[in-house]
């Protein structure tokens, strides 16, 4: 286990000189703060946080799967709001802003299909199960792919732009359903162990530390990241 | 262990990987583009 915090220790460091030496400005700030913050997040999962009576290590899985799905959630509701913006306005900065929410929300989407069945397979004895929360979430991912997909097979940008907004607010539809699918049908996901309708869940503090130190970390690579993607779409715009 | 080791380096390597290539993305338009606006200063 040290190996592998070393090993993420040093990528961190790399990432770190990298990112002070290209960047400039508050996205120098952004991504070297989210830098830190992953460092430290990484350090209080595995020498803060106690190790759970009865998942052991897998649970440490948690750290990084329920950050990745909130995160993704949020961008997914960004997506929305701003598509319902872009059809009111018509403005290119909102359609770009919607797809730079998409882009990153796929990505960490991603992370949550794949650290999930890794999570999976020691605790439940698969890796993969057709219940109502992995299935709708896998309908969540392969909506947003369609929407990135769907933008770049349009080249006309109002067409685009237009057609992308109604997929974004249509797709964002799907994500009470995932939030939801645990209350609502009888899965093998377990249901909001963080945070449910009667307040915080009584997780020890160490577990909060952990947890709450993730999300930070990935709340600011969320910023970064979509900021770097939103430029991206400018210059584009401009060639 | 197993399965936490490779859910971490999984989680980090993809998280290195495309924010690596994002900035890069984002660098290389960027010099493009001033190596554009500068050929066209001299054109003019």
């Amino acid at each position: 286990m040290s190996v592998l915090v070393l090993f993420i220790f040093l990528m961190l460091i790399f990432s770190f000189v990298f990112l002070f030496k290209i960047e400039k400005g508050l996205n120098r700030w952004l991504g070297l703060m989210s830098v830190g913050s992953f460092a430290w997040a990484l350090y209080s999962i595995f020498y803060v946080a106690k190790l759970d009576r009865f998942q052991s290590a897998p649970q440490k899985i948690f750290y990084i799967h329920v950050p990745s799905a909130w995160i993704s959630f949020f961008a997914f509701f960004l997506v929305f709001i701003f598509s319902v913006k872009y059809l009111f306005s018509g403005r290119t900065k909102d359609d770009l802003l919607a797809n730079s929410f998409a882009e990153v929300g796929v990505f960490f989407n991603t992370l949550v299909l794949i650290t999930g069945p890794i999570w999976a397979r020691p605790i439940w004895g698969v890796w993969w199960t057709w219940d109502a929360r992995l299935t709708t979430s896998l309908i969540l991912w392969l909506l947003y792919v369609g929407y990135l997909m769907l933008r770049s097979y349009v080249d006309e940008f109002e067409r685009r732009a237009r057609l992308s907004a109604i997929l974004g607010i249509f797709a964002f539809l799907n994500v009470p359903i995932v939030h939801y699918s645990v209350l609502w049908w009888r899965t093998l996901h377990p249901a909001p162990v963080v945070i449910r309708s009667g307040g915080m869940a009584d997780l020890p503090i160490s577990m909060h530390i952990a947890l709450w130190s993730s999300c930070l970390s990935v709340l600011l690579l969320f910023i970064f990241l979509v900021r770097k993607r939103f430029n991206i779409g400018e210059l584009l715009n401009k060639f | 262990m197993s399965y936490v080791i490779s859910a971490y380096l999984i989680f980090y390597v993809s998280i290195f990987i495309f924010s690596a290539r994002t900035v890069l993305r984002c660098n290389i338009l960027e010099k493009k583009i001033k190596e554009n606006k500068r050929i066209d200063g001299i054109s003019e």
